[in-house]
């Protein structure tokens, strides 16, 4: 290994470094450059990852769960992709995880149920700006089906993880995919 | 200003050789630095300093504690740090974990706060990055840091670094004086080179130590001094010169009692150092530095 | 298909941070994070800094002690702390090379009683000179590179020394120990075996503090070999090593041996580190 090891000149430069910088210096081995990535994306990684589990002291674990991982396993990123949906797949897969070791008392999807109404005018716009008749009819299917959507396609868990993630069956995950698949095709044909 | 080191008439032999044969030194916060050969009994007086090997003869007093006492040892050893020559690492351990393992030695009981300490003294010279790294993948300049690394555990008071620069390169030995500068604000370091760069950079203060004695106490500008009116130049070398050699174009820079009407030239460092160290100075001095 | 680049502003960034945000615009909002870096910075303020400070701590402490060895999490599994750990596993001889090569001998050992004549003979001559070989190179200038470091810290010498001494032969006594209950014959063989050892053990230690501990062990070693290999020749008694003479012999060196450490107590440590 014959790096020059001059903690002092990596500092200076990492404002210009990229995430695939970053975590090419973390297969490497520095502790520096996992430090700056954790400052870029510890954040949005907590504030997503508390979306779907209701326990912060759940989420902090699985927080630093996912920069252990991310440590080794910063070679396998191989510039596929960006890199915070990397780190979201290794987040949420943690998440899945935990839930496994431990499953949570409730779920957020209960929560979060009613608020789906409460969308202003003005976010009504916005969503159409953003994704046109999709949003509509995706905000036009019930909740749970919306969670199996959000889960499978959005999040790109398999079906035992999704299940595993909304504390339900895996057939009913299958089927909520279907009756929202059909949903939608017939929303959008 | 206390005294932080009072030595005198330090005695150490070995079967007959004497080590040291009455040797004088005190030294207070700052740096001090041992210029002298090998074998002139620097590495010997330094592990005395460090507590890890007794005097045969003489007064000792470290911090104000008696290193023979073994109570007054733990006392020093509590505020020393300690690089010895060829400093040795566990090859398996990782950078970390080796200067974990001193410093638990060194008493730091609670995990949390030894590891945050490990982790700051790395980071003081440069290896936080290679923490993880292995010893035995490190090369040999990142080693002597991290022998460094080990004697700034718990900032302490007495610091003894034998040889530090040895075996570095000019780049390195550079950023390792910065540090050693860095490290003497506000804490004694003594440390020995054969070096006149290395004092002429970083010491307050310089003892040459010759024959298991010490031959000069003072300031390197002191030292220079002692060769005040002996140096000189001329065109061809001189044999009754204490020490000559060739420098740049052609010419013969002398060290000793200069003939009437040579030039004079202003002395340094290495001079007054050749100066002390006698005739035997003049034999195998081709190269310096 | 937006016509418009689509950003959070800080209403948006607020409302789904604090989860008022419907689930739909959730998800658009965070699909659109997983892009955008800039937007994703927006959301840094609104989560507790000390929590994420403290979760970084923990994230170094697991990446700089990675890996910790069989031995370091046997040791903290038995509730022995870390920083004992740490000193203990120092040692070579409670590396995994140093056990399996000791496990080995003494299996081959073990085979020879059964199958060799006076097979017996060859386990009683090696299996004390385990725990031995063990204590000389658990400590000393040629097992630890950094003794000249850690002959200048405060650590107590004599606790080093006792928990080296002692986590070695704990480690070689017990696979010696536990082949002796395989050996054919009597079971006092199974036992008999350990003043020898006890004797050689304390000896090297004693000796030690004259000499470096791998010349002391080498020493007594070849004055135990010269005495227990006699019973492998034809005709001769496999159990020699373990006959009234012999273990006499020990006793005595035994007795002397910690009589001599004993009155030494004080300055035990202090000479142990510097035979060098």
């Amino acid at each position: 290994m014959d790096r020059p090891g001059e903690g002092v000149a990596v500092a200076a430069a990492d404002e210009e470094l990229t995430d695939g910088a970053l975590l090419s210096a973390v297969a490497g081995g520095s502790p520096g450059a996992l430090e700056e990535l954790y400052r870029r994306h510890a954040g949005w990684l907590s504030i997503r990852l508390a979306r779907r589990c209701a326990d912060p002291a759940v989420v902090d674990e699985v927080l630093q769960d996912t920069f252990v991982a991310v440590w080794t396993g910063a070679g396998r990123y191989r510039g596929a992709g960006d890199a915070g949906a990397w780190m979201w797949g290794i987040a949420i897969r943690r998440l899945v995880d935990a839930f496994r070791r431990q499953p949570p008392t409730s779920y957020p999807l209960e929560a979060a149920a009613d608020l789906g109404a409460l969308e202003s005018a003005e976010d009504r716009v916005l969503l159409g700006v953003e994704h046109g008749d999709l949003a509509g009819a995706l905000h036009r299917l019930s909740p749970e089906l919306r969670a199996v959507v959000q889960a499978t396609v959005l999040d790109g868990l398999t079906t035992r993880e999704a299940a595993r993630l909304l504390g339900v069956p895996a057939g009913t995950v299958k089927t909520r995919m279907m009756r929202a698949r059909r949903a939608l095709r017939k929303e959008l044909a | 200003m206390t005294t932080t080191v009072e030595a005198t008439g330090l005695v150490k032999a070995y079967g007959r050789r004497h080590a040291l044969a009455g040797l004088d030194l005190a030294a207070r916060t700052g740096v001090t630095g041992l210029l002298g050969p090998n074998g002139a009994g620097k590495t010997t007086l330094l592990r005395i300093l460090a507590t890890v090997l007794p005097t045969d003869a003489g007064h000792l007093r470290l911090l104000g504690h008696d290193p023979h006492e073994p109570t007054g040892r733990r006392h020093v050893r509590r505020r020393l740090g300690y690089l010895p020559q060829d400093a040795g690492f566990h090859r398996g351990f990782t950078a970390f974990e080796a200067v974990d393992y001193v410093a638990v030695l060194k008493e730091h009981t609670r995990t949390r706060a030894r590891h945050d300490e490990v982790r700051r003294v790395l980071d003081l010279v440069g290896l936080g990055d290679v923490a993880t790294t292995k010893v035995r993948a490190l090369s040999g300049g990142m080693r002597q840091r991290l022998g460094l690394a080990q004697a700034l555990l718990g900032s302490p008071e007495l610091l003894v670094l034998d040889e530090p620069t040895v075996g570095l390169d000019p780049e390195q030995r550079m950023r390792f004086r910065d540090l050693v500068s860095e490290a003497g604000r506000g804490r004694t370091v003594i440390l020995s080179t054969h070096q006149t760069e290395d004092v002429a950079a970083v010491c307050s203060e310089v003892v040459v130590v010759t024959g298991g004695r010490s031959v000069f106490t003072g300031t390197p500008a002191e030292l220079a001094q002692v060769a005040a009116g002996r140096v000189w130049v001329d065109d061809d070398k001189d044999p009754r010169a204490v020490a000559g050699w060739r420098v740049g174009a052609g010419h013969y820079h002398h060290v000793g009692d200069p003939p009437a009407g040579a030039e004079l030239v202003d002395p340094t460092i290495e001079d007054a150092y050749l100066l002390l160290l006698g005739p035997r100075a003049g034999a195998g001095m081709g190269e310096v530095a | 298909m937006t016509t418009t680049p689509w950003h959070l502003d800080e209403t948006l960034a607020g409302r789904y941070a604090g989860g008022t945000l419907g689930a739909v615009l959730t998800a658009s909002v965070e699909q659109h994070l997983t892009a955008c870096a800039s937007c994703r910075a927006l959301l840094t303020p609104h989560v507790d800094a000390p929590r994420l400070d403290a979760v970084w701590a923990d994230v170094l402490e697991r990446v700089e002690r990675p890996r910790r060895s069989l031995l370091e999490r046997g040791l903290s599994r038995s509730g022995v702390d870390d920083a004992t750990a740490r000193l203990v596993a120092a040692a070579p001889s409670l590396r995994g090379a140093w056990v399996t090569g000791t496990t080995l001998v003494l299996a081959l050992a073990l085979v020879a009683a059964y199958v060799a004549t006076n097979g017996v003979g060859l386990y009683l001559a090696l299996a004390p000179l385990m725990p031995m070989a063990g204590v000389a190179l658990a400590y000393g200038p040629m097992s630890d590179p950094a003794h000249e470091m850690v002959a200048a810290t405060p650590y107590s010498p004599l606790r080093l020394l006792a928990l080296r001494t002692a986590f070695v032969v704990a480690t070689t006594l017990a696979p010696a120990a536990l082949a002796g209950l395989f050996l054919p014959g009597s079971p006092y063989l199974a036992v008999v075996w350990l003043l020898p050892a006890l004797a050689l053990t304390v000896g090297t230690v004693a000796l030690s503090t004259r000499v470096a501990p791998h010349l002391a062990a080498a020493a007594l070693a070849v004055a135990w070999l010269t005495v227990s290999l006699r019973a492998l020749a034809p005709r001769r008694d496999p159990l020699l090593a373990t006959s009234s003479p012999v273990l006499l012999v020990c006793t005595v060196v035994l007795v002397a041996a910690t009589a001599f450490l004993y009155a030494r107590r004080r300055d035990l440590a202090e000479l142990l580190r510097r035979t060098a």
